[in-house]
């Protein structure tokens, strides 16, 4: 299951970049329609995060802390 | 398996044990209070004013350090600019994009700021607690709900159509028309506050409709009073319905915190995933045991434009430390929400909530739904009275009045007059009831 929760992390994380990165250049353009909607998909992606990535970085500081 | 076979919404976060739950509250409540601290100019105050500082909460017992937040403190607030909100905005303004209030049912509305992330956040929080409750896709849902400023059901809309509902808006429509229009579409579902359950069932009976037989309604989500839980009620709910009714307890400041599960465990689960719930003793303020009653105090984790840091939820509730048997490590509050910290009072020296009422006029299936709770002055002494109605087509008399003043007398430990009206002279309520009276 952890190598599955690692793998939808790295999606998500991957997904994040790509939405910020699309959300700068429809600034850069002008385009609300993109800004806009790119807007309510970083809103999805948080959720994603508070669902997959806060648990599994809390496992992951949890093993680098034990002995 | 199928996705909607699934138990829980989300695994990972519904069944994490429970030392890796509350590490999750900790990292979380110290996220929320370094927003609040950055950008909420009220919490900006009330932390400094405490000399507390984000980086002090290092424990989940350090939470303790920061104050309470009432809601006459947000009322105070929201007096100060930018207006609607006041200090308690927490985002730029450009980010809000979504207004409501609270009911009003204490005092002044709270305005409430979100933004779309947070209205996810909503969704989310919702969802949790449909697919708990057996929602699944192609569900079709009734919200019989006026769709104002009062946020009640809103986020259980949208948590439908994230879930894959089939959501049927019922604002605008009169109760006979909506009965009608469940009937129609033959909806699946129906969310509403157990007081509405009661009375569409007094004018479904009115138009010669037998929901249990005539309608597909088989499950339902009842929020915003206690009464789901009240096993007198809920039996009420589930025979009048035909259909299996879960409870649901939140709020306009904390949030969709609490549910009751398809296993029906008689309590109420508190999402510890998104959530901080703390049950604190009235007197004391420090956390009680489980097994004793306290009052609620709430941080939503994950809320952003409007925070709210230990909210003073004012209900009273027992915390409970039994395994559920769905699995979840979420804790139940036993009996769920068992009243209104600001309600109790003392008569004649003993605690009464006009919550226990209700379990024992309910119990009578001699009379109808409706019932009224008044405490007033008789030569100086505190008095309970309480009116009930009798159901259509029966017969009111003093032996039925003794029962009933029997049996409430062993709900509340205190002696209470009685009062058996003819059907139809109570008030009728369609979303939050107002049956209790202090008239001392």
């Amino acid at each position: 299951m952890k190598e599955k929760l690692k793998n939808m992390d790295r999606e998500i994380k991957r997904m994040r970049e790509a939405a910020e990165d699309l959300r700068r250049l429809a600034v850069e353009a002008g385009i609300p329609a993109v800004i806009k909607n790119t807007d309510r998909v970083l809103a999805s992606l948080e959720m994603l995060a508070l669902n997959i990535s806060d648990p599994l970085a809390l496992e992951e500081r949890r093993e680098e802390d034990a002995p | 398996m199928s996705f909607d076979a699934s138990r829980y919404w989300n695994p990972v976060l519904e069944t994490l044990p429970r030392a890796q739950l509350e590490q999750l509250q900790l990292l979380k409540f110290k996220r929320a209070v370094g927003h609040a601290y950055a950008n909420s100019p009220f919490y900006r105050k009330k932390l400094d004013g405490a000399k507390i500082k984000p980086g002090d909460i290092e424990t989940l017992r350090d939470i303790q350090k920061i104050p309470r937040t009432d809601k006459d403190e947000l009322r105070e607030a929201q007096q100060t600019e930018p207006f609607p909100y006041g200090s308690l905005l927490s985002i730029p303004r450009d980010d809000v994009t979504a207004f409501h209030q609270t009911s009003g049912t204490t005092g002044q509305a709270v305005r409430q700021a979100d933004s779309w992330r947070d209205w996810e956040w909503w969704s989310e929080c919702w969802a949790t607690i449909l697919w708990a409750q057996g929602f699944r896709p192609k569900d079709r849902v009734f919200i019989p709900f006026s769709y104002g400023v009062f946020i009640a059901f809103w986020a259980g809309h949208y948590a439908c159509e994230k879930i894959g509902c089939e959501v049927i808006p019922g604002g605008g429509l009169s109760t006979e028309d909506r009965i009608l229009k469940m009937k129609e579409i033959k909806a699946a579902a129906l969310m509403c506050t157990p007081t509405y359950a009661l009375h569409m069932a007094e004018a479904a009976a009115k138009l010669g409709i037998d929901l249990a037989k005539d309608l597909n309604v088989r499950k339902m989500l009842c929020s915003g009073e206690p009464g789901a839980l009240i096993p007198a009620t809920k039996r009420r709910i589930e025979e009048r319905w035909g259909a299996r009714v879960h409870d649901h307890a939140g709020a306009t400041e904390g949030g969709a915190w609490g549910f009751e599960c398809a296993e029906q465990p008689g309590g109420l689960h508190v999402n510890e995933a998104m959530f901080f719930l703390e049950v604190l003793g009235t007197e004391t303020g420090q956390p009680v045991e489980p097994g004793v009653k306290g009052e609620l105090v709430i941080t939503p984790l994950d809320r952003r434009a409007q925070p709210y840091l230990r909210f003073n939820l004012k209900d009273t509730a027992i915390l409970s430390d039994e395994p559920c048997k769905c699995g979840r490590s979420f804790r139940l509050l036993q009996g769920g929400v068992l009243g209104r910290s600001d309600r109790l009072t003392k008569v004649r020296g003993v605690l009464f909530s006009p919550t226990s009422v209700e379990e024992a006029v309910r119990g009578f299936p001699e009379l109808g739904d409706e019932y009224q709770v008044i405490l007033h002055k008789r030569d100086e002494l505190d008095e309970v009275t309480v009116k009930a109605e009798i159901k259509p087509g029966g017969n009111r008399s003093p032996e039925l009045e003794e029962r009933l003043r029997q049996a409430l007398r062993l709900h509340t430990g205190i002696r209470i007059n009685v009062e058996v009206e003819a059907y139809g002279t109570l008030p009728r309520f369609e979303v939050k009831a107002s049956r209790f009276k202090d008239q001392r």
